[in-house]
Protein backbone atom coordinates (compact mmCIF):
# COMPACT_ATOMS: atom_id res chain seq x y z
CA UNK A 1 0.00 0.00 0.00
CA UNK A 2 1.35 3.45 -0.90
CA UNK A 3 2.00 5.59 2.30
CA UNK A 4 -0.16 8.56 0.80
CA UNK A 5 -2.90 6.16 0.75
CA UNK A 6 -4.51 5.70 4.31
CA UNK A 7 -7.11 6.98 6.43
CA UNK A 8 -6.04 11.15 8.55
CA UNK A 9 -5.17 10.73 12.01
CA UNK A 10 -8.19 12.48 12.73
CA UNK A 11 -10.69 9.83 10.76
CA UNK A 12 -8.93 7.44 13.10
CA UNK A 13 -10.21 9.13 16.38
CA UNK A 14 -13.61 9.87 14.69
CA UNK A 15 -13.93 6.03 13.91
CA UNK A 16 -12.85 4.97 17.78
CA UNK A 17 -15.90 7.42 19.21
CA UNK A 18 -18.37 5.76 16.55
CA UNK A 19 -17.18 2.32 18.09
CA UNK A 20 -17.19 3.54 21.35
CA UNK A 21 -21.17 4.57 20.66
CA UNK A 22 -22.00 1.53 19.24
CA UNK A 23 -20.77 -0.61 22.01
CA UNK A 24 -22.78 1.69 24.29
CA UNK A 25 -25.63 0.92 21.92
CA UNK A 26 -25.06 -2.47 21.60
CA UNK A 27 -24.78 -2.56 25.92
CA UNK A 28 -28.03 -0.34 26.46
CA UNK A 29 -29.94 -2.44 23.73
CA UNK A 30 -29.44 -5.96 25.30
CA UNK A 31 -30.97 -4.72 27.99
CA UNK A 32 -34.07 -3.14 26.78
CA UNK A 33 -37.71 -4.53 26.61
CA UNK A 34 -37.80 -6.31 23.15
CA UNK A 35 -38.66 -9.85 22.07
CA UNK A 36 -35.77 -11.70 21.83
CA UNK A 37 -35.17 -11.96 17.67
CA UNK A 38 -35.55 -8.14 18.13
CA UNK A 39 -32.41 -8.45 20.13
CA UNK A 40 -30.39 -10.68 18.68
CA UNK A 41 -30.98 -8.67 15.13
CA UNK A 42 -30.03 -5.30 16.75
CA UNK A 43 -27.01 -6.80 18.33
CA UNK A 44 -25.54 -8.56 15.44
CA UNK A 45 -26.45 -5.60 13.23
CA UNK A 46 -24.58 -3.61 15.15
CA UNK A 47 -21.04 -5.73 15.64
CA UNK A 48 -21.75 -5.72 11.43
CA UNK A 49 -21.38 -2.01 11.83
CA UNK A 50 -18.58 -2.49 14.38
CA UNK A 51 -16.50 -4.87 11.86
CA UNK A 52 -17.01 -2.64 8.90
CA UNK A 53 -15.59 0.28 10.83
CA UNK A 54 -12.69 -1.65 11.55
CA UNK A 55 -11.98 -3.43 8.42
CA UNK A 56 -11.72 -0.68 6.33
CA UNK A 57 -10.73 2.46 8.19
CA UNK A 58 -8.39 0.73 10.93
CA UNK A 59 -7.19 -2.32 8.42
CA UNK A 60 -6.89 0.28 5.72
CA UNK A 61 -9.08 -2.13 3.68
CA UNK A 62 -10.89 0.95 2.22
CA UNK A 63 -7.19 1.98 1.05
CA UNK A 64 -6.19 -1.00 -0.55
CA UNK A 65 -6.11 -2.58 -3.92
CA UNK A 66 -8.35 -4.79 -5.48
CA UNK A 67 -6.40 -8.20 -4.82
CA UNK A 68 -5.81 -7.39 -1.25
CA UNK A 69 -9.90 -6.63 -0.91
CA UNK A 70 -10.63 -10.27 -2.55
CA UNK A 71 -8.49 -12.16 0.00
CA UNK A 72 -9.92 -10.25 2.90
CA UNK A 73 -13.56 -10.81 1.70
CA UNK A 74 -12.97 -14.70 1.15
CA UNK A 75 -12.88 -15.72 4.73
CA UNK A 76 -16.44 -14.14 4.91
CA UNK A 77 -17.78 -15.84 1.68
CA UNK A 78 -16.74 -18.75 2.74
CA UNK A 79 -18.22 -18.45 6.74
CA UNK A 80 -21.67 -17.79 5.08
CA UNK A 81 -21.29 -20.87 2.85
CA UNK A 82 -20.42 -22.57 6.63
CA UNK A 83 -24.02 -20.86 8.03
CA UNK A 84 -26.24 -21.23 4.86
CA UNK A 85 -25.53 -25.41 4.54
CA UNK A 86 -25.41 -25.98 8.37
CA UNK A 87 -29.04 -24.10 9.10
CA UNK A 88 -30.30 -25.07 5.70
CA UNK A 89 -30.62 -28.44 7.26
CA UNK A 90 -31.07 -27.73 11.42
CA UNK A 91 -33.88 -25.85 10.77
CA UNK A 92 -35.86 -28.13 7.89
CA UNK A 93 -35.46 -31.17 10.22
CA UNK A 94 -39.14 -30.85 11.81
CA UNK A 95 -40.81 -29.63 8.00
CA UNK A 96 -42.99 -31.77 7.24
CA UNK A 97 -44.42 -32.26 3.52
CA UNK B 1 21.34 -6.00 10.46
CA UNK B 2 18.80 -3.34 11.50
CA UNK B 3 20.14 -0.95 8.76
CA UNK B 4 20.01 -3.76 5.87
CA UNK B 5 16.75 -4.88 6.68
CA UNK B 6 15.53 -1.02 6.99
CA UNK B 7 17.10 0.01 3.53
CA UNK B 8 17.25 -3.41 1.59
CA UNK B 9 14.25 -4.75 -0.88
CA UNK B 10 14.73 -8.80 -0.91
CA UNK B 11 15.31 -9.62 -4.16
CA UNK B 12 12.46 -11.70 -5.06
CA UNK B 13 10.46 -8.20 -4.95
CA UNK B 14 10.50 -5.24 -7.98
CA UNK B 15 9.98 -2.24 -5.38
CA UNK B 16 9.12 -1.60 -1.65
CA UNK B 17 5.30 -1.28 -2.67
CA UNK B 18 5.34 -4.88 -4.11
CA UNK B 19 6.97 -6.14 -0.81
CA UNK B 20 3.98 -4.67 1.18
CA UNK B 21 1.24 -5.79 -0.84
CA UNK B 22 2.58 -9.13 -0.80
CA UNK B 23 2.78 -8.87 3.30
CA UNK B 24 -1.08 -7.86 2.74
CA UNK B 25 -2.14 -10.58 0.58
CA UNK B 26 -0.02 -13.18 2.81
CA UNK B 27 -1.40 -11.54 6.12
CA UNK B 28 -4.93 -11.48 4.93
CA UNK B 29 -4.57 -14.82 3.50
CA UNK B 30 -4.12 -16.21 7.01
CA UNK B 31 -6.78 -13.96 8.69
CA UNK B 32 -9.36 -15.81 6.45
CA UNK B 33 -8.06 -19.57 7.78
CA UNK B 34 -8.91 -17.78 11.32
CA UNK B 35 -12.59 -16.67 10.47
CA UNK B 36 -13.15 -20.32 9.61
CA UNK B 37 -11.36 -21.05 12.70
CA UNK B 38 -13.23 -19.00 15.15
CA UNK B 39 -16.08 -19.78 12.70
CA UNK B 40 -16.33 -23.36 13.57
CA UNK B 41 -16.84 -22.61 17.42
CA UNK B 42 -19.52 -19.34 16.35
CA UNK B 43 -21.70 -21.79 14.25
CA UNK B 44 -21.71 -24.54 16.84
CA UNK B 45 -22.77 -22.00 19.81
CA UNK B 46 -25.66 -20.92 17.01
CA UNK B 47 -26.77 -24.26 16.35
CA UNK B 48 -27.16 -24.97 19.90
CA UNK B 49 -28.52 -21.87 21.42
CA UNK B 50 -31.25 -22.34 18.16
CA UNK B 51 -32.23 -25.30 19.94
CA UNK B 52 -31.62 -24.29 23.87
CA UNK B 53 -32.24 -20.70 23.81
CA UNK B 54 -33.85 -20.86 27.71
CA UNK B 55 -30.65 -22.58 29.47
CA UNK B 56 -28.45 -20.44 27.21
CA UNK B 57 -29.75 -17.19 28.04
CA UNK B 58 -29.67 -18.54 31.45
CA UNK B 59 -25.82 -19.22 31.50
CA UNK B 60 -25.43 -15.80 30.08
CA UNK B 61 -27.15 -14.28 33.22
CA UNK B 62 -24.56 -15.68 35.21
CA UNK B 63 -21.86 -14.04 33.31
CA UNK B 64 -20.56 -10.61 34.24
CA UNK B 65 -21.76 -8.01 31.93
CA UNK B 66 -19.63 -5.10 33.25
CA UNK B 67 -16.76 -7.08 32.54
CA UNK B 68 -17.53 -8.32 29.22
CA UNK B 69 -19.09 -4.27 28.39
CA UNK B 70 -15.13 -2.82 29.97
CA UNK B 71 -13.35 -5.48 27.96
CA UNK B 72 -14.63 -4.36 24.88
CA UNK B 73 -14.39 -0.82 26.22
CA UNK B 74 -10.69 -1.94 26.31
CA UNK B 75 -10.08 -3.70 23.74
CA UNK B 76 -11.61 -0.81 21.28
CA UNK B 77 -9.14 1.18 22.49
CA UNK B 78 -6.06 -1.09 21.94
CA UNK B 79 -6.77 -1.16 18.66
CA UNK B 80 -6.94 3.39 18.41
CA UNK B 81 -3.43 3.09 19.13
CA UNK B 82 -2.71 0.21 16.93
CA UNK B 83 -3.82 2.23 13.80
CA UNK B 84 -2.30 5.03 15.28
CA UNK B 85 1.30 3.19 15.71
CA UNK B 86 0.52 2.53 12.06
CA UNK B 87 0.20 5.69 11.32
CA UNK B 88 3.36 6.84 13.37
CA UNK B 89 5.73 4.75 11.21
CA UNK B 90 3.92 5.60 7.96
CA UNK B 91 4.88 9.24 8.72
CA UNK B 92 8.99 7.91 10.02
CA UNK B 93 8.18 8.97 13.43
CA UNK B 94 9.77 6.16 15.60
CA UNK B 95 8.92 7.70 18.86
CA UNK B 96 5.40 7.82 18.55
CA UNK B 97 5.32 4.29 17.19
CA UNK B 98 7.43 3.30 20.44
CA UNK B 99 4.50 5.24 22.19
CA UNK B 100 1.57 3.80 20.55
CA UNK B 101 2.67 0.18 20.58
CA UNK B 102 3.67 0.40 24.38
CA UNK B 103 -0.05 1.60 24.93
CA UNK B 104 -1.48 -1.03 22.73
CA UNK B 105 0.33 -3.52 24.79
CA UNK B 106 -1.22 -2.05 28.23
CA UNK B 107 -5.01 -2.23 27.02
CA UNK B 108 -4.03 -5.58 25.88
CA UNK B 109 -2.68 -6.90 29.09
CA UNK B 110 -5.65 -5.34 31.03
CA UNK B 111 -7.82 -6.88 28.69
CA UNK B 112 -6.47 -10.30 29.80
CA UNK B 113 -5.87 -9.17 33.73
CA UNK B 114 -9.68 -8.49 33.56
CA UNK B 115 -10.51 -11.75 31.72
CA UNK B 116 -8.12 -13.87 33.96
CA UNK B 117 -9.88 -12.28 37.05
CA UNK B 118 -13.35 -12.93 35.43
CA UNK B 119 -12.29 -17.10 35.54
CA UNK B 120 -11.62 -17.46 38.17
CA UNK B 121 -15.10 -15.28 39.72
CA UNK B 122 -16.95 -17.87 36.96
CA UNK B 123 -14.84 -20.34 39.01
CA UNK B 124 -15.88 -19.06 42.72
CA UNK B 125 -19.57 -19.26 41.66
CA UNK B 126 -19.08 -22.97 40.05
CA UNK B 127 -19.43 -22.24 36.48
CA UNK B 128 -16.68 -24.09 35.17
CA UNK B 129 -18.28 -27.61 32.98
CA UNK B 130 -16.24 -30.75 33.65
CA UNK B 131 -14.50 -28.99 37.14
CA UNK B 132 -16.83 -27.57 39.43
CA UNK B 133 -20.38 -27.26 37.43
CA UNK B 134 -23.01 -26.85 40.15
CA UNK B 135 -25.83 -27.61 37.94
CA UNK B 136 -28.31 -26.67 41.20
CA UNK B 137 -27.94 -22.90 40.27
CA UNK B 138 -29.84 -23.93 37.07
CA UNK B 139 -33.32 -24.61 35.51
CA UNK B 140 -31.89 -25.99 32.67
CA UNK B 141 -28.66 -27.36 33.86
CA UNK B 142 -27.82 -29.49 30.42
CA UNK B 143 -28.34 -26.67 28.23
CA UNK B 144 -26.60 -24.21 30.39
CA UNK B 145 -23.63 -26.08 30.66
CA UNK B 146 -23.25 -26.34 27.09
CA UNK B 147 -23.30 -22.64 26.93
CA UNK B 148 -20.90 -22.08 29.65
CA UNK B 149 -18.81 -24.61 27.59
CA UNK B 150 -18.77 -22.82 24.95
CA UNK B 151 -17.70 -19.62 26.66
CA UNK B 152 -14.66 -20.83 28.16
CA UNK B 153 -14.01 -22.93 24.88
CA UNK B 154 -14.33 -19.56 22.06
CA UNK B 155 -13.17 -16.84 25.26
CA UNK B 156 -9.76 -19.06 25.80
CA UNK B 157 -9.28 -19.53 22.33
CA UNK B 158 -9.42 -15.89 22.07
CA UNK B 159 -7.44 -15.00 25.05
CA UNK B 160 -4.38 -17.60 23.49
CA UNK B 161 -4.81 -14.83 20.46
CA UNK B 162 -4.26 -12.53 22.52
CA UNK B 163 -1.25 -13.49 24.40
CA UNK B 164 0.47 -14.27 20.92
CA UNK B 165 -0.83 -10.37 19.97
CA UNK B 166 0.91 -9.55 23.29
CA UNK B 167 4.02 -11.29 21.87
CA UNK B 168 4.04 -9.85 18.12
CA UNK B 169 3.77 -6.62 20.14
CA UNK B 170 6.90 -7.35 22.11
CA UNK B 171 8.89 -8.36 19.36
CA UNK B 172 7.63 -4.79 17.21
CA UNK B 173 8.66 -2.96 20.08
CA UNK B 174 12.26 -4.12 20.64
CA UNK B 175 12.95 -3.96 16.71
CA UNK B 176 11.49 -0.34 17.51
CA UNK B 177 13.71 0.14 19.64
CA UNK B 178 16.44 -0.78 17.69
CA UNK B 179 15.27 1.97 15.50
CA UNK B 180 14.73 -1.25 12.51
CA UNK B 181 11.56 0.52 11.36
CA UNK B 182 11.32 3.67 9.37
CA UNK B 183 9.01 5.69 6.37
CA UNK B 184 10.10 3.62 4.01
CA UNK B 185 10.49 0.00 5.82
CA UNK B 186 7.53 -0.96 8.51
CA UNK B 187 5.93 -3.90 6.60
CA UNK B 188 6.08 -6.03 10.25
CA UNK B 189 3.99 -3.25 12.05
CA UNK B 190 1.32 -3.61 9.86
CA UNK B 191 1.17 -6.96 9.49
CA UNK B 192 0.89 -7.22 13.23
CA UNK B 193 -1.74 -4.41 13.86
CA UNK B 194 -4.10 -6.43 10.92
CA UNK B 195 -3.86 -9.68 13.13
CA UNK B 196 -4.44 -7.06 16.61
CA UNK B 197 -7.55 -5.59 14.25
CA UNK B 198 -8.67 -8.71 13.78
CA UNK B 199 -8.88 -10.17 17.15
CA UNK B 200 -10.52 -7.02 18.18
CA UNK B 201 -13.60 -8.14 15.83
CA UNK B 202 -13.82 -11.46 16.99
CA UNK B 203 -14.58 -10.23 20.82
CA UNK B 204 -16.65 -7.33 19.02
CA UNK B 205 -18.73 -10.64 17.70
CA UNK B 206 -18.46 -12.79 20.85
CA UNK B 207 -19.57 -9.93 23.40
CA UNK B 208 -22.88 -9.65 22.56
CA UNK B 209 -23.22 -13.37 21.75
CA UNK B 210 -21.86 -14.48 25.65
CA UNK B 211 -23.06 -11.81 27.75
CA UNK B 212 -26.24 -10.49 26.03
CA UNK B 213 -28.80 -13.45 25.47
CA UNK B 214 -32.15 -12.36 26.67
CA UNK B 215 -34.73 -14.26 27.69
Amino acid sequence: MPSNERPERRTLYFIYISLIILLILTAVGGKLPMGALAHDVLAFGISVAKMALIVFIFMEVHYDKGIVRVFAGAGLVWLFLFFLLTFSDYLTRTWRF
Amino acid sequence: MPEESASHIPEQFESRAQQEEADALGIWTFLSTEILFFGGLILSYSVYRVSYHSGFAEGSAHLYFWIGTSNTFILLTSSLFMALAVHSIQDGDLEKLRRYLALTFTFGAAFLGLKLCEYYLDYREHLVPSVNFDPTHFLHPHSAELFLFLYFAMTGLHAIHMTLGLSALTYLYIRARRNDFSKAYHSPVRVVGLYWHFVDIVWVFLYPMLYLINN
